[in-house]
This record gives C-alpha cells, structure tokens and sequence, in this order.
C-alpha cells in the first residue's frame, strides 16, 4: 500500500475522533436545569429507580430478550436499578436498533443500560446514525454500565439508537431534557486535600503534633493505620488509640507494655529509650491527642518519605556558586561540578585528546562512530568553532534522533509484539517509533512530546501525528489470554494486572515514582496513598489493548478530501468504568469510588483535576497530560533532564532515573539538577539546547580513566566529575558500528521493522521467534532501532550485550562482560559478515595483492577505519604476520573484539 | 531527607564498585580480580550451610492433573459421574463444568514409605522411596502463561528473574568453563507456547545469570560457539593470541583503576575458548556405557529424546553446572483438555511415557554416584486439573481443564524427608486445605536448600530492592530432614 494511502486512512480516524470530540465536548457545557425525561426498562415491568418513574419497554421492540436476576453485577447497585439491569434485549445478528418517538425539540442528554452475562463481547453505538462508541467491550459476567453520556437532539420527535458487532445486552434507556453534566446518581467524591500545615491549638497539643506523633509515624503507623489495621488497631487517631491507651496510667496501656516488653515494633529496631521515656511521659501526662490525626505521610522518616522529601519540594532556582578557579568554567553546570570539586579540594581532570572527544561526542549524540576522514579534519584543526560545529552538525542529522529515540523507547518499555501466550507481532508499532525518533530530530519540546503521548489524540484532534504518538499506552504487554479466554475472575485480574503496568511505567518513566507499588496498600515508602493509585488508574482506565489494531474506520474526510488508508498502533479509548480502590488489591472487594486525580505529594501543582468519577474518557487523559506538563509539576523536568545527563556521562545526577522516591539515590549535586531543570522549563523544555550545552561543558570534555589518587580514594565513581566515563558501547552501538566501519550500514530511515530472527506462526495463535536470520542484505543492515523489538525475540549477540527485552522498562542500559559476548562477536555470522565485506572494501582501496608491502597497505587501512589510527610500526608488523597466515577478514574480526573498539574513553 | 543518606555515601569507594560489578552491575569475569585482590571468593559465599549444590527442574508443562497422578482422592471413585456441589462455585477457564472423574490410573502405596502414588508413572513409583511430594500447592492463575511464569519466576508478569538465574546470582558458578545455568528443550523446540525464554532470563541481574538453552543435537549446542566459517584450530588460537595482546597493550594506557573491566574482557575471552571445549564435551554421550544408556531408556523410541536430556542433565551438573532446567514438550503438553488416557500430544498416558523412566534413571543414576544427596531434583508443572470433566453440565468426559486451587509436584534430593507426602487437599482433591504451598514457598524452599535466605537475596533495580519471592514466601521446615 503506497504510504501517502497509508496516511490517509490514519487521517480518517483522526476525524473519527474529531466528530467524537465535538459531540462530547457538547456535553461539557453543563446545564443545571437538565431534567428527567423518560426511564424504559427494556424488558421488565414499569419501576421506580432513585426516586425517579421508569416505564415498561413493551412489546413492540422486536428483539431477543431474557432475564438472569440470579447474576451478581459488577459494582453492586440498588436492588430497582439491579432488577432493570439484570433483564435485557438483545439482537441474535448483532445489531440492535430502536427507535423513541414522541420527543420534544431541543438538546437531549441519552444514557444506555448495558450489561454482560457470560462471555465479553464487542460492539459500537450509535446514536441517530453517528457513532458514539466504538468496539466497546462489555466485560466480565456480571458487569454493567450506564453508557452515556450523549448528547443528541431528536428529529421529528424521533431518535435511533443502535449497535453493531457483538450481541449487546441493552437494559434500558434514560433520557434527560437538556444537557446533564453528571449524573445525580453518580456519587460525589469530595477530592483529598494535601494536609494543612499544622496549627496547633493548645501546648499540649502541640507536643503531640511535633514530638508524639512524629515517633509514632516511624514506628508504629506503618502497620496500624485506617487502611493496615494489624491487630485491628488503628494509633492514627485517638479512637482508634483508645483500647491500648490508659491516659495516666503506663503501667495499663498496652502500648506502653508491648513497646516496653521489645514485643512491638515487630522486626524493627527497639524504640531508643529517650523515645520509650518521651512516650512513657506522654501517657503518663495523661496521653493528649494532638490537632489532627497522625499522618504517615507528614514528614520523612529513617523508614520513607514524606511530604517534605526533596525530589517532591519545587524546583528552584539556584544561585550559580562561586569558584576559585574562575579560567575553567565554560557552563553553569560547569560552575557547579567546580564549586563541589573545590569544596572536596580535588582537581578536575585535562581535557581528552581530539581523537578520544569526537569519538565520545559522536557515539554519545548519534550512537554511531565519526568517520576516519571526519577524525581526521577535526584532529587537523580541533580549535572551539570546530567542536561546535561538530557538535551541531551531529544534533542536525537523522541519526541523532535515532540514537536518542532508543533511550526513550527503553523507558517505557515499547515492544513491537504482545507477549505472554498469543505473543503475535505488532505489525504496526514502527509508526510510534518512527514518531519518536522525528521528535527527537524535530526537537519537539519535551512537554509536547509527553503531551502527545499521553492524550495526543484528545489534545490534536486533526494531527495525524499526534494520533500516533498515543502508541505509548499501547506498547507494553497485554495478555489477550488473560483479558478474553478464560473465566471471569481470571479476566479480572488481567485487567488490574495490566493498568498496574500502565500506571508503574507512566508514574516511573515520567515522574520517578513507583505508584504501582500502592495498588494493594499505601506505599512502604512514599507518600503515595492506596487511594491516589487508583485515581490514576482511573486516568488511564480507557486505554484498552486490542487483538486486531486499530483499522478501517471509514468515514468522511470532512476537514480534507483525501482517501488515504493506513494502520498504525495506537489508541482506542473507551468510556471506563467506574474505578473503585480495590481492597488489598482485590478485585472482589471494591470499596470507595474515586475520581481521576493526580498525587497529593507532589508540592506545587495541584492534585484536584476537578473531574467526576465519570468523567469522559479524553478528558482524564487530558488532565494527566496537563497535570505532567505543569511548570509547577517538581518531578516531570527534573527526571527528563537527569535521564539526559545519564545518556552523556554514564551515570545520573540521580543514580537512579526512575525512582526519586525514597527507594532512589540522592542527587550529587541538587542545585545543578535544580538549576538544569528550571532552565529546561524556562526556555521551552528543548532537548537539543540542553544536550548542546551539556556537551560543550569542560566537564564533559574531560580525559577518562586518569591518575588522581586522591580523587579515586574518596570518590572511586566520579560521581564528582573529575573524569570522564570509560564506558561500553550498548548492543546496538556494538552492530551499528560494525555496520557502519565494514561500509554495509543501510542510512535508509523509518517505515516497518526489519528481522533479524525468524517469525513462525505457532501451534497457539502465537508468533514464535527462532533462529536468527543470517541474510546480510540491505534490509538487514539497516540500524539496529529498525530491527523488530518483538517480546522474546532477542537476537543472541544483542541479548549477550545487555539489550533488554522490553517487557519491563529499563532505564539503565547493564554493561556486563561475559564469555557468551566474546563468542558472538568472533563467530556470528553477522560478525564474520562485516569482517568480511570490511576486508573486501579496504581491499578494494588499496591493493588486493598479497605481498608484504600490500598487506602492510591494508593493515593500515582497516586500523584507519576501525579503530580510527594508524597502527604504530610494533602494531602494523605484528598483524602484517597475522595477516599473512590467517587473512584480512580475521584481523577485521580482531579489531571488532578489541577493548579499544568496543569502549568509549 | 533520610539522614542515612549522608553526602558521603553517594560517593562509592572502589571496593565498593567492585562489589558492586560482581554483586550487581558486571560480570563473572571480574570474579577472577576480585579473587586477586582478595575480595571475593568463588563460589560465592551462601548465606548458611547448604544442603544441595545444585537444581535440576524438570518443567512438565500445561498443568498434571494431581488427581491421577500423586493426590489418590477415593472420595472421587465414590462420587463419580455426579454434579460437583453447588458450594464450590467452580471458576473452570473453559467454562465448562462437567461431572465428577475418578482417577483415570489405579493408585496404590509404594515402597516401604507407602507413598501412594498412581500407574501414570509407573518406574518413578518404583523409587518412591526416594521422593518428596507436596500435595498442597496452590497457584494464583488458572491461565498458562502467568502460571508459568510464577513457576519459574515468582511474578505472573513477564520480564523477572527466574529462580535459576537468582540461584546463580546468589551463589556463582562451581566452573569457569559452563554456563551456570543451563536450559535443556526437549526435541519439540524450545517452549515457545509456554512464553519460551521469559521461563529462563536473567531479567534485571546480569546478563552472565541468564538460562543458556543446550541443543542436545544439531551442530552447535549454543549459538555462536564456534565460528560461522570454518577456521583451522592454528586460526582460532592465533585470533585469541593477537586479540589478548592487542587489549593488553590498550589495559596498560589507562589507569589501574579504570583497567578492571578492561582485563576482565580480556579473561573473558580465555573463559569462551574453554567453553568451546567443554560443552561439546559434556554433551558428548560416546563414553556412556550401555548399562547408563538403558538406565535412561535411551535405547527406547517413545523416551529417547527425555532420555537424552536427562543424561546431559547428569553430565552438566557433574561439571559444575549449578542449575538444569528441562523442558517437556512444548511447554504446555500436559494440558488434557480431552483425553487424560489419550497417547498423544496434550494426553498424560502419552507423556509420561516420555519422561517416567528417564527421570527414574536419572534420580537412580544421581543415588547411584552418590549425587543425589547434594542435587535436588524438582518436577513441577504450573497448575493442577480440575477433579471434574471439562464436558458439558450433567456429562463426563475424559478431559479436565485447568486447575490453580490444588496440584501436586515432586521433589527428591538431598536435605529432604524421603517417601514423604506434605499437605493436603479436600476430599475431592479441589482446595489445599492442610499445610498451604504457594510458588514463593516452594522458591524460598529452593533457595533455602542452596544455603540462601530468600529474604536476603536481593538487588536494586528501578526503585526497588527485588526478590525472587517478592514480599512472600516462607521455607517449608516440615519438608526438610
């Protein structure tokens, strides 16, 4: 299919989305004197549901129709709504139309009954012939939902309602005059506020607030708080404290016993015995309470975090410090590197040779190594213009983007197959990461690019692009087994299984937070409550994965008359359902309902979205883009730039680039990472600016590997930056580069992913990845990004240099050294494919020939383009002998396994 | 801000970062400099004695049923061809509830222990005596793939450690010229339909602890082990003479500091010329006397591929190997929807044709060495059957479908109570009802057998200070001798 078809059908479904938009976007603008029109249960009798009179749906409906009242549903409701719910029509060709006459003009507000009483099916609605819902699934036996809401006018007094595909169990319809926001039925969750700063009221209350409640909050709220409960002792508040406290008397409390006897806290350090005499005082003072309960959450202990943890406070903006040695700064991140490097009284190290920092600064910006006739002009003439013009010239080029796209992609874990049991091929995902990579190359503005990922299709309803880059929701694995065989329990827990993935990659690979560990407690280490877990899984509960990608929604281009078809990978939301926190993350014990709602924690920007807990599904995705992008958002800017500053020298400012959280490293220079981060925001949050400024820092232009005794002694990982890194080159690096100096590298960009392994339909409706392909051909010898990074379909030489599959994020590349590597690299047959068309190529350049003089010529070469030197004379007559009795193709093998080649100084 | 985290303590001293590459981030090259520098030795040290060296998994994938097998419910016989009662609210995956089934295979004691076991494997009944069965597992899933993962990984999700590369991050490996854990799939192809290499990565540990799959026939064992173009012994051994000179020359323009990951490439590459020796030698069946070959059946067509497998399975571990896993079928053979009786592909009178008597020729052949007391053997499958048939209300069949509440697996080896069963399950074999086992049990179990507390066998990753057994898991005492 030509490419410029394929966008064209792409383009229809961002117009799918437009019409959807608009339609919704109506049911925005809320009108508080909506009123009920009209309730028809379907196929029951007339009843009266929350005050309000339904009526009978009567016969003339003209539709399959049963009732199962024996069916629990899923969430419980009222017994009226349950009985009008639990008996249905439905169409046996899977197409359910009915028309309701006698309608008054103007907007009506339509909700539709449904519900599912065995096996899911699929199905889209339609409401006066727009379609309103698409491929809906109807879920597990037993739930149901209230669709809606849609807003329509009648024609004629006349409105359709119909759906395609899969047999619909349609309950009943609620009609409303007007255009109803949110439905009265629906539960007001009030939002969560952070907690006020502490007033206290009385002295006494105050020594409980600062002194009291901080020893308990470390040693006991862990186990024994409202949603814990160990022991059935709740010691936040002081109702919950009363049957283990005797005010006055120690001696009686059995707090005080069970802390006195080392019974309590259980495997835990003893309370220290100026601790166990302040809480002994306390009760013996007669135990007063304080202002407000306990909170965990309040302040960080030896144990977590709290509210006061640094990575959640603002980012400020620092002062930039002052230096003794005012000549070596060149940046200001090179004034904060100096600033530490005095205070510890150490030396940052000379400036790399010209050869080592354009071999660095070409595999750290583009993954690729310079040329020899690049070294060769640079070297001649390494002057600052030169450097910068280097420098420019590598962020300019498309591989650039290539390179920096990998980084991303590993992040959020992008795959370009299913996984687990039907683990088929992605055929489509390539469109994402095609998006990624022209972002990086387009320096799209960071908070863009996380916009677009997360609600592109909400926010850029006519941007085909934006379309694509929700990809991100879908990359991950999905287990179609799970959500779609099998019972309904075990199709539950798929379902949380999977939104706890989605909400564990968004919360790390955005904000440095593992949310998902509170999906069956509050975090063990942060202040992140059970309950903000499932708000945000209320924000991304629309995004479903799909057996079949998203295709062929044909309608009409209204915006351009174009009838171009494509596929691609991407999002298709669907109306959620409501989000319950689930007890200890069970799914058979659902307790409050919650609204889409950011994190209390973060300090700053605000947690409240203002959205109802059913909220249409683009506007939760909305609110979380926004939400991330906010300027005053502590986490988003300072995560992405510590990720960049790990991509150029090796390690974070932050060791690790996905945890801020209490589980994380501290930063070694916080106001640096302050002050990169606020500068991000301030001039756009540009990539490429901030990686131009980092890579024309002294300090990143630094030897590596130096002598500094004293550096070493009390800083062994030069966290400090007194050197540069010595570091490996990544799997892809080590096949980029073998393609590119044997001359075989294919520059061709983007469109579908090449193979290198071989895809065989399995006995299971799965994909099974087996032997590596051996075809050295154009296809094959393209860049590594554009293999197919299919789920278990790891090629032997990349897995052994540490590629990760990408099933669970990686955000650090591991740089291990194994005997596995070293056979890969002297015997694959890609390996021994580049030795042998590098051979062929120097020979063509110099000389064919076999005698020692030829030789020597050729030996000469293939250092030049390998290890980008000449050989010194000791060198060129030790592999001249080589050569002679083992031939040029295995000295190119030589060479590709030497450390000089496969590190970067 | 946690005090602990002091501006000091950002900065690693070297030994720390030594440490860290062996414990953590690097390889099991560095473990010869850190043996030089008298920081480590080999094998690592184990948290307290141990009472294996080493794991032989034996993976019988798709879920055996334990009510035909080692779980004898006569209760079933008397309440054959009845409806299950309503008070077990079955969650069958295919949905289909059909009547009660007895034990498709006569069940009787065996031994001197008594251990009832059923026909289904009648040689592994004739060394009952030598077995450990646990008759009250319980998995979370009732769906393959998850369940599969559990079993070898702890996690349903995909992308975890499995529990052999845990035991080999824990420990280290016996030898320099092996991999230390070793996947053996059977002739049917690696396991893809059990989701194939997620059973044995690595996951976030170092690459050096991933599952390395052995062809146990065919060209090459491991990809790459010798070249793709056929060189004389003179080139092979002059490319690794040039090579380590070249990198010497290069180690000695950088500091000492920065030369460690430098010179373990450079030992790393001696470690690869050994291993293109040793594995075609220990997966060279030549010198194996007739008497072992049979003990396997390796001379019988319906189990001479098992056969094989379990021979080198003998053969790796007496060569250091710390872990064995061995695969039957595709990963999911055992799955009798059908017919349990059939003699073919997803029966169970047809697969254990394939592995009874090469796994009893292996547990004989390991007594007889005397291997037996410092390996255990571990033969698991993910999930149980259920104790009706998968058939229509009111009918029987002779199928049964998937089944997480209860199942059996068995163990033999060293530090355990021999002809001994553990846990029970409910008249009809349906819930565990007596002493509860759950994967995290069994894998802290596991650990505990190889001198590891799963407690304290751990490593950062992404925010997280990992476990195999995640937040669970407690060792099964009553188990152990």
């Amino acid at each position: 299919m030509p490419f410029r078809r394929l966008l064209g059908k792409l383009f229809l479904w961002a117009c799918c989305g437009v019409m959807l938009q608009l339609t919704l976007g109506g049911s925005l603008r809320a009108d508080d004197t909506a009123s009920f029109l009209r309730g028809i249960n379907l196929n029951g009798p007339a009843l009266t549901i929350a005050g309000r009179d339904w009526q009978a749906g009567g016969p003339d409906l003209g539709q399959g129709r049963f009732e199962k009242q024996s069916v629990p549903l899923i969430p419980p409701t009222d017994p009226a709504r349950s009985q009008m719910i639990r008996s249905s029509v439905w169409d046996g060709g899977g197409q359910n139309r009915l028309v309701l006459k006698d309608l008054p003009p103007g907007p009506l507000t339509v909700y539709l009954y449904v519900w599912e009483d065995n096996n899911t099916e699929t199905y889209s609605v339609f409401v006066n012939g727009t379609q309103v819902l698409t491929d809906f699934q109807s879920g597990a036996e037993g739930e149901w939902r209230r669709l809606g809401p849609w807003i329509a006018e009648a024609r004629d007094g006349v409105l359709e309602l119909s759906s395609r595909g899969g047999a619909a169990n349609w309950s009943g319809i609620e009609l409303w005059r007007g255009r109803l926001q949110r439905h009265p039925d629906d539960p007001v969750v009030p939002p969560r506020m952070r907690p006020q700063p502490l007033t206290p009221a009385t002295p006494v209350q105050k020594h409980f607030d600062t002194v009291i409640a901080p020893l308990l909050a470390q040693h006991c709220i862990e186990c024994h708080n409202p949603s814990e409960k160990r022991g059935d002792l709740d010691l936040t508040t002081a109702a919950g404290a009363a049957n283990v406290l005797v005010a006055g008397q120690p001696a009686d409390s059995l707090l005080w016993l069970q802390v006195e006897s080392g019974e309590m806290p259980k495997k835990r350090p003893a309370l220290a015995a100026s601790e166990q005499k302040l809480l002994r005082d306390w009760i013996t003072q007669g135990a007063h309470w304080g202002s407000q309960p306990v909170d965990l959450f309040a302040k960080s202990t030896l144990r977590r975090a709290g509210y006061d943890w640094w990575s959640l406070q603002p980012v400020q903006q620092p002062q930039l410090p002052p230096v003794q040695n005012q000549n070596w700064p060149q940046t200001a991140a090179d004034r904060f590197i100096l600033a530490q490097l005095e205070t510890r009284q150490l030396q940052p190290s000379p400036p790399a040779d010209p050869r080592t920092l354009i071999r660095r600064l070409a595999f750290d910006l583009t993954g690729l190594p310079p040329t020899s006739a690049e070294v060769l002009e640079f070297t001649a003439q390494p002057d600052e213009a030169a450097y910068t013009a280097l420098v420019d010239r590598y962020l300019a080029s498309p591989q650039f983007g290539e390179h920096w796209a990998r980084h991303w992609l590993d992040v959020i874990r992008f795959g370009e197959s299913q996984g687990f049991e039907r683990n088929k091929v992605r055929e489509n995902a390539w469109r994402f990461r095609d998006w990624v990579i022209d972002a990086y190359n387009a320096d799209l503005p960071y908070d863009e690019f996380v916009k677009r990922q997360i609600a592109g299709d909400v926010l850029y309803p006519q941007d085909l692009s934006a379309l694509i880059a929700t990809g991100y929701h879908v990359c991950g694995t999905w287990d179609q087994v799970g959500h779609f065989e099998g019972s309904a329990a075990m199709r539950r827990v798929a379902r949380e299984d999977h939104l706890e993935d989605l909400v564990g990659t968004l919360g790390q690979a955005f904000l440095g937070l593992s949310v998902q560990c509170a999906r069956c407690h509050d975090h063990k280490f942060d202040p992140i409550s059970q309950r903000e877990y499932y708000q945000l899984a209320a924000a991304l509960g629309g995004v479903r994965q799909l057996v079949a990608e998203r295709d062929g929604i044909t309608l009409a281009a209204t915006e351009q008359q174009r009838d171009f078809k494509g596929l691609a990978h991407v999002i298709r939301p669907e109306q959620p359902p409501l989000f319950h926190v689930l007890l200890r993350g069970n799914v058979t014990r659902p307790g409050d309902v919650v609204a889409p709602e950011g994190l209390i924690a973060l300090r700053g920007v605000e947690q409240c979205w203002e959205l109802d807990p059913q909220a249409p599904e683009g506007q939760r995705r909305q609110k979380l883009a926004e939400w991330l992008t906010d300027r005053r958002n502590p986490l988003t800017a300072r995560v992405y730039v510590n990720r960049v500053w790990q991509s150029l020298f090796g390690t974070g400012l932050v060791e690790t680039p996905s945890e801020f959280g209490f589980q994380g490293g501290q930063p070694s220079h916080p106001e640096l990472l302050d002050h990169l981060a606020h500068r991000f925001m301030e001039e756009g949050w540009r990539v490429k600016p901030l990686i131009r400024e980092l890579v024309s820092s002294v300090t990143y232009r630094q030897q590596s590997a130096v002598a500094q005794p004293a550096a070493l002694e009390v800083d062994a990982g030069a966290r400090l930056r007194w050197q540069a890194p010595l570091r490996r080159l990544t799997g892809e690096e080590v096949r980029d580069a073998l393609l590119s100096v044997s001359g075989a590298l294919n520059p061709a960009q983007g469109g579908p992913s090449f193979r290198d392994v071989q895809v065989k339909i399995g006995s299971n409706n799965n994909d099974e990845f087996t032997t590596p392909i051996e075809d050295f051909t154009p296809e094959t010898c393209r860049r590594t990004i554009y293999r197919l990074w299919a789920r278990s379909g790891g090629q032997p030489l990349l897995t052994n240099f540490d590629c990760p599959d990408p099933s669970v994020s990686a955000p650090r590349r591991m740089s291990t050294i194994t005997p596995l590597q070293a056979l890969s690299l002297l015997n694959s047959s890609f390996a021994v494919n580049c030795a042998q068309r590098l051979a062929q190529q120097v020979q063509q350049a110099t000389s064919a020939e076999d005698s020692p003089a030829a030789i020597a010529q050729q030996v000469t070469a293939l250092y030049d383009r390998v290890l980008l030197r000449s050989p010194t004379t000791a060198e060129a007559a030790r592999a001249t002998s080589f050569v002679q009795a083992h031939g040029l193709e295995q000295l190119a093998l030589v060479l590709f396994n030497t450390n000089e080649f496969l590190f970067v100084r | 801000m946690a005090p602990e985290h002091t501006s000091s303590s950002i900065l690693p001293s070297r030994r720390d970062l030594l440490r860290d590459a062996v414990c953590g981030i690097g390889g099991i090259a560095l473990v010869g400099l850190l043996q030089r520098d008298q920081l480590l030795a080999a094998p690592r040290k184990s948290h307290h004695p141990a009472r294996v060296e080493r794991v032989i998994h034996i993976f019988l994938g798709g879920g055996l049923s334990q009510v035909d097998s080692f779980d004898h419910k006569p209760t079933l016989e008397k309440y054959h061809d009845k409806d299950l009662p309503a008070e077990f609210q079955a969650d069958a995956f295919f949905g289909k509830i059909g009547r009660l089934h007895q034990a498709h295979y006569p069940f009787r004691p065996r031994g001197n222990s008594g251990l009832v076991m059923s026909d289904l494997f009648p040689e592994l009944a004739e060394i009952a005596d030598e077995l450990t069965v646990i008759r009250s597992m319980k998995a979370e899933t009732a769906n393959h793939i998850p369940g599969i993962f559990q079993a070898n990984t702890g996690f349903r999700q995909m992308g975890f450690p499995a529990f052999g590369a845990w035991a080999s991050y824990g420990l280290g490996s016996l030898t320099e010229e092996l991999p230390s854990f070793i996947v053996l799939p059977d002739a049917r192809g690696l396991p893809h339909a059990a989701g194939g290499a997620f059973n044995w990565t690595n996951g976030f540990l170092p690459a050096e602890h991933q599952g390395v799959p052995l062809a146990t026939r065919g060209a090459q064992p491991i990809p790459d082990l010798q070249s793709a173009r056929p060189l004389t012994a003179e080139t092979v051994a002059a490319r690794f003479e040039l090579l380590k000179e070249i990198n010497r020359e290069h180690a000695a323009t950088v500091t000492a500091a920065a030369a460690d990951p430098l010179l373990a490439r450079i030992h790393s590459y001696e470690l690869a010329a050994r291993m293109q020796t040793a594995i075609p030698l220990a997966m060279d069946f030549a010198a194996e006397p007739e008497h072992i070959a049979a003990l396997y059946g390796l001379e019988r067509d319906e189990c001479r591929d098992t056969a094989r497998n379990c021979l080198a399975a003998r053969r790796l571990i007496e060569r250091g190997v710390r872990i064995v896993q061995l695969w039957t079928g595709d990963g999911v053979s055992w799955d009798a929807h059908d017919n349990i009786t059939g003699n073919g592909y997803k029966s169970h009178t047809g697969e254990a044709k394939r592995v009874d008597r090469p796994i009893a020729g292996l547990i004989r052949d390991l007594r007889q060495r005397g291997l037996l007391d410092s390996t255990l053997v571990l033969i698991t499958s993910e999930f149980g059957r259920t104790p009706y048939a998968q058939a229509n209300a009111g009918t029987l069949s002779k199928g049964r479908d998937h089944h997480p509440e209860a199942f059996s697996i068995v163990l033999a080896g060293g530090g355990l109570k021999p002809g001994f069963a553990f846990g029970a399950t409910d008249e009809l074999g349906y819930h565990s009802v007596e002493n509860i086992v759950t994967w995290p049990d069994l894998h802290a179990t596991v650990l505990h057998l190889l001198g590891l507390d799963h407690e304290r066998l751990t490593v950062y990753y992404n925010g997280l200070q990992r476990r195999l057994t995640n937040v669970h898991g407690h060792v099964l005492h009553d188990l152990l001798a």
